[in-house]
């Protein structure tokens, strides 16, 4: 058998016994770290949750792929509800998680997960742009200058950002009013 | 010992080969990302220059490309699994970098130029020393770039508060990064007198 000895044989031999032995080192690692960073995940939700609107349960009322709504509890009383949704930022998508107390005013704001640049957008996780939503209403605005009322005053240099952020935060306030109703 | 200390200056593979420019101007914007960025490189980059120097003379020439590309990925996608499971804050704040460290051209272009030609444990040697350069080259211009356009360092504040609240901003955008990488290449320069290595 010629053909076994040839080159072209020992060729694709040589690839599928590396992709073989790779993918079956992928599964054993795979299979050690998949359920420890679920775990991590997981845990970072609750943290993130207890963080915003601090309760005893979170039950999902309402989940799509773009917003996830949540109502808290203490002592089996809806105070408010959690909002996670998406808005599309500088770098890509921006993922919000927004507290709304019972009555309708932002608990507190985070940022979840975001691709914005470091130094200009990314600074929105930092408590003095983000606490800024602390107590606002429906209809929040963004300026460029010093902010008063229901404004808050965008980050200098990341002003899609900051609106991204905002525009999320409306959202959030307007699904939890739907979901109070 | 010569393959080990030559990627720390003499070959270094930033700041004298200009290797892995991208992740060199990406993710310089501050010194914890490039801490992080360079570390997990050199792990990639030990494994991969092991394992490639060990099955050097098993894999055919003509597709020896295509095996260092999926030993490369695979070492790659062991460490973003093992950082999201034991280091779930690194593996957050270096998001996207972690997958990208695939196509840094200083693994490869190691795999090619050395592994594939070497002992094992010289290769492993060449490894440790060109992923600490490409560490060192990073955490530099990373210094750099942080402490001009944001006023820290590590995030530890090292200007004044009025920098700081209106630093350089340019230098963490990435027309700054290829500003401060060409003035630290050209003070290097400057510094071994111009002269150039054989």
């Amino acid at each position: 058998m010629m053909f076994f000895k040839s080159n072209e044989f020992k060729m694709v031999l040589c690839l599928v016994v590396i992709a073989v032995a790779v993918a079956g080192v992928m599964a054993v690692v795979n299979d050690l770290t998949s359920g420890k960073i679920e775990q991590n995940l997981a845990n970072q939700l609750t943290e993130s949750l207890q963080e915003v609107l601090p309760a005893d349960s979170y039950d999902v009322l309402k989940e799509t792929d773009t917003e996830t709504v949540y109502e808290a509890k203490k002592d089996g009383n809806g105070i408010g509800y959690l909002v996670v949704n998406i808005e599309k930022g500088y770098g890509g998508d921006v993922k919000v998680l927004t507290g709304v107390k019972q009555d309708g005013t932002v608990s507190k704001v985070k940022i979840l997960e975001h691709g914005e640049t470091p130094g200009l957008g990314a600074n929105a996780e930092k408590d003095n742009f983000i606490s800024q939503f602390n107590g606002k209403t429906k209809g929040v605005e963004v300026v460029k200058s010093k902010a008063d009322g229901n404004k808050i005053s965008a980050i200098s240099g990341a002003t899609i950002t900051s609106s991204a952020v905002t525009r999320a935060v409306n959202t959030a306030i307007n699904l939890a009013e739907e979901a109070g109703k | 010992m010569k393959n080990f200390t030559k990627g720390l200056l003499k070959e270094n593979p930033v700041l004298v080969l200009l290797l892995g420019m991208c992740p060199s101007l990406a993710t310089t914007t501050s010194v914890i990302n490039a801490l992080g960025m360079g570390l997990s490189a050199m792990a990639v980059l030990v494994c991969s220059n092991a394992v490639i120097s060990a099955l050097r003379k098993v894999i055919p020439s003509k597709v020896r490309i295509a095996a260092y590309i999926v030993i490369i990925a695979a070492f790659v996608t062991i460490v973003e699994m093992l950082l999201k499971a034991y280091v779930f804050s690194l593996s957050k704040s270096l998001g996207v970098f972690i997958p990208l460290i695939v196509v840094n051209c200083i693994i490869l272009a190691r795999a090619e130029a050395f592994a594939s030609k070497n002992s094992v444990w010289q290769s492993v040697l060449d490894g440790l020393g060109m992923g600490l350069g490409f560490t060192l080259a990073l955490v530099i211009i990373a210094t750099f770039r942080e402490i001009l356009g944001a006023g820290t360092w590590c995030g530890i504040p090292v200007t004044t508060m009025g920098y700081r609240q209106n630093p350089a901003l340019i230098f963490i955008l990435p027309a700054g990064g290829f500003l401060s990488l060409g003035l630290i290449l050209g003070a290097i320069n400057l510094i071994k007198g111009g002269k150039r290595h054989e």
